[in-house]
């Protein structure tokens, strides 16, 4: 894990923090790319490891947005435990023997949108349930899981390229 | 050898992973433990003074539209005041102080306003020190914001009427049929008046007042306007509320303390023993 990479990372935490505090898209829409920061955490790291970043970056944003504890962990630490299955799943198990970052560049566009969609829709379809805790309807419950997810893939996929040690060398 | 390796560190991944879940849930259900009040006051105290420089600049630029809308209270309260004078018999100086009736009216400034989640709070810069307490209501010349839920010495943090956790008393007309009155779920000046008695009609139009059958606010707050009426489940009615006050346009509100609360608590209390 190089320099670079801590710094986009906080870069782009920031930058979710400054967005959900200050943009208001109304009930029906949230804009989260934290599922593609944690898919894209360098693949040497272990589970346990993916985890414990999944939780502190979940705690952190709570605390800096909601002020509710754990609304954000507990989907995060969910797309987190499935991040080798989804890896393995995507992009077979060559990546992780091979030990390759996940990168536009190598695996292509659209293997990287497919494994942001799968974890986006993991982080949203959960983070909506507990959110609406009850008094949405679930019909509503859906559309906001189906519109976040189909606005925060493409947002996401670009997260992923400026995360992605590949593509910074590429236009060095 | 591998394989055991293998086996041992899916086996503290599935561990540390359930660990971490019990560990969120437990934060975020726990909102009635001391700690979670503590954990809930310093991220607001934190969000507060982010806020509050984050507020000063956009106050800055919107200056222009909060003088006209204070000059426009100020007229319409001027005039109630004139009003009130004359019926009572007294000048109106002494009606322009803060406390009126059993009632303190402290007006405060919203530091934070959450709008666009299920369970919407808000962030006042008065505390404590200012005289605040739990349990007080939180209003402006267009209707109910919300009830002051804990108080720090310089903030108070409030649920609003966004939040399904509020519901209001409120009567339908100044004679009206008195019924609850929550937030709608998902608008921004829409409410719910809920198990309203089916030998009342409701016109669309009517106003909706509080109906002052609590400690929290006082009656005769304007509200908003009846909507929609329909019949639920064959014996109550409903009927959809656009509240005067859109929450979207929020800067200042009042906090109303009851003074009379303590005592009205006490009665309670031994009424119940």
């Amino acid at each position: 894990m190089t320099r670079r990479f801590v710094f986009t990372y906080l870069v782009l935490f920031a930058i979710q923090i400054v967005l959900a505090n200050y943009l208001n898209f109304g009930p029906y829409f949230i804009l989260c790319w934290f599922p593609a920061m944690i898919l894209c955490l360098p693949v040497t790291f272990s589970t346990v490891s993916v985890l414990l970043v999944a939780f502190v970056t979940g705690f952190v944003a709570d605390f800096l947005t909601t002020g509710t504890i754990g609304i954000t962990i507990i989907p995060l630490l969910v797309v987190a435990y499935s991040r080798n299955t989804v890896i393995r799943m995507v992009f077979g198990s060559e990546l992780l023997s091979r030990r390759e970052d996940v990168s536009i560049h190598k695996q292509g566009a659209a293997k990287v949108s497919l494994a942001l969609l799968i974890v986006s829709l993991v982080y949203f379809s959960i983070y909506a349930v507990i959110d609406a805790a009850g008094t949405y309807p679930a019909l509503l419950v859906l559309i906001r899981i189906a519109v976040s997810t189909l606005v925060s893939v493409p947002v996401s996929l670009y997260v992923v390229g400026v995360l992605s040690p590949r593509e910074a060398d590429r236009w060095r | 050898m591998a394989d055991s390796r293998k086996r041992k560190s899916v086996v503290a991944a599935a561990a540390v992973f359930v660990i971490l879940e019990i560990a969120a849930i437990f934060m975020l259900s726990g909102s009635r433990s001391l700690q979670d009040i503590w954990i809930n006051k310093a991220s607001h105290r934190t969000l507060a003074t982010l806020w509050r420089s984050g507020e000063s600049v956009r106050n800055y630029f919107s200056l222009d539209k909060q003088n006209k809308s204070l000059t426009t209270d100020n007229l319409i309260l001027s005039a109630r005041i004139r009003e009130l004078g004359a019926e009572a018999g007294t000048p109106g100086k002494e009606l322009a102080d803060t406390v009126f009736g059993h009632f303190r009216y402290i007006p405060a400034t919203i530091v934070k306003m959450s709008r666009n989640t299920q369970h919407n709070y808000i962030i006042l810069d008065k505390g404590s020190a200012d005289g605040i307490r739990p349990q007080s209501g939180i209003i402006t010349s267009n209707g109910v914001v919300g009830v002051v839920h804990l108080v720090d010495e310089h903030y108070s943090y409030g649920i609003t009427l966004m939040n399904p956790m509020l519901s209001v008393s409120a009567r339908v007309g100044k004679a009206g049929p008195v019924a609850t009155l929550g937030w709608d779920g998902h608008s921004s000046n829409g409410a719910v008046l809920r198990n309203l008695p089916l030998h009342h009609s409701i016109a669309k139009g009517d106003t909706v007042w509080t109906s002052g059958f609590s400690s929290v606010f006082p009656n005769d707050i304007p509200i908003g306007v009846a909507d929609r009426v329909r019949m639920v489940d064959g014996s109550l009615n409903e009927a959809d509320v656009e509240l005067f006050q859109d929450f979207g346009a929020l800067r200042y509100v009042v906090i109303i303390d009851n003074l009379d609360r303590d005592e009205i608590s006490a009665l309670e209390k031994e009424a119940v023993q």
